[in-house]
């Protein structure tokens, strides 16, 4: 994986012109919605951040696999990070929901099978992220948190199809292979112009995260070393 | 100085970033009142301001999520950078004391 700065700045200034064009094609470009009015404009935001996030735990599946397989850090590493930004983007896809949803159903919540399967996601990485904090350093918490990223990806297919399988108030997919719902091609074309735009923050954000993971873990294991050598380092860090 | 400057860039640049990403949903009223200027054709009942706030809302959120997840990571590096300071201060510390009593 590699973490050179280039790269990065390269990722950094093409995901903040796809965003500022994004900016430009959601409030200024692509007409509004007839039925939904203004409001229907969350929709670029909403399904971009839900398909990075889907995106985001799919390399946490990688991650897991390459991790029990190899038992490999770098894949240990991936798994760790891409959850962590996976949360960011699915909290933010949460967020964004409800407050698409006041407007549009007239209530911030409702127990529908793709908003309820949205949160399990949600908690299943919850969960993950908290039982890499809380586990001892070391194999163990690796392979279990492992497991739980690729139980937990079952969940994603799930919320995708949710609404072919069940009555739903969620409207219909406008994209992927299962998809049914009409979509405007202008509108189409913003929302993958979105989609590529937060698929490149997310490369970003996880080589910048990767790197700073990689220095923690270096720092951790040099500190445990001058710990032995030198015990007045912990008064003298104080300090 | 150099380091202050620096900060009074970015304080800017992140003032100017907010202010064009607040003002982004206005464009889209001003659109939707050119397009549509009687609020009565809408199905939107309230006319074209009505839900401008939720819109404004759930942009200004994703950025506040994004702006302090970077936050959150310069916070990290810093801390790791003074901690890789100390590491060097008490590795130092340990060769006088070596040297000394060798």
């Amino acid at each position: 994986m590699t973490t050179n700065p280039p790269v990065k700045n390269a990722l950094l200034v093409t995901s903040a012109a796809l965003m500022l064009l994004t900016l430009y094609l959601v409030f200024i470009w692509v007409p509004t919605e007839r039925n939904l009015g203004i409001s229907q404009r969350i929709f670029y935001f909403h399904v971009a951040l839900a398909w990075v996030g889907f995106f985001a735990f799919f390399w946490v599946l990688v991650g897991s696999v390459g991790y029990l397989w190899k038992r490999s850090r770098s894949m240990d590493r991936l798994a760790h990070t891409s959850a962590e930004i996976g949360m960011l983007f699915t909290t933010l896809m949460l967020v964004t929901g409800i407050t698409w949803a006041k407007p549009a159903w007239g209530v911030w919540w409702t127990w529908d099978p793709k908003l309820t399967t949205s949160l399990i996601l949600w908690l299943i990485y919850a969960a993950y992220l908290m039982l890499r904090a809380y586990s001892p350093p070391g194999d163990q918490g690796s392979r279990f948190a492992a497991i739980l990223g690729i139980v937990g990806f079952v969940d994603v297919p799930i919320i995708y199809m949710s609404v072919v399988w069940w009555r739903t108030v969620h409207p219909p997919l406008v994209v992927g292979p299962a998809a049914t719902g009409a979509l405007e091609p202008s509108m189409r074309a913003v929302l993958m112009v979105a989609t590529v735009a937060f698929t490149f923050l997310f490369a970003y954000l996880l080589l910048e995260r990767l790197s700073l993971r990689r220095s923690e873990e270096e720092t951790d294991r040099a500190r445990m070393g001058v710990e032995t050598a030198a015990p007045g380092y912990r008064a003298m860090e104080g300090a | 100085m150099n380091t202050i400057g620096r900060k009074l860039r970015i304080t800017l640049a992140a003032l100017a970033v907010m202010l064009l990403l607040a003002l982004a949903p206005a464009a889209a009223l001003a659109q939707q009142d050119a397009a549509d200027p009687d609020p009565q054709e809408t199905a939107v009942n309230d006319g074209p301001e009505a839900n401008l706030p939720y819109l404004f809302a759930a942009y200004t959120v994703t950025w506040i999520g994004f702006f302090a997840y970077l936050y959150y990571l310069s916070q990290r590096q810093r801390s790791l950078r003074r901690e890789v300071e100390a590491l060097r201060e008490a590795l130092e510390e340990r060769d006088r004391r070596d040297r000394e009593a060798g």
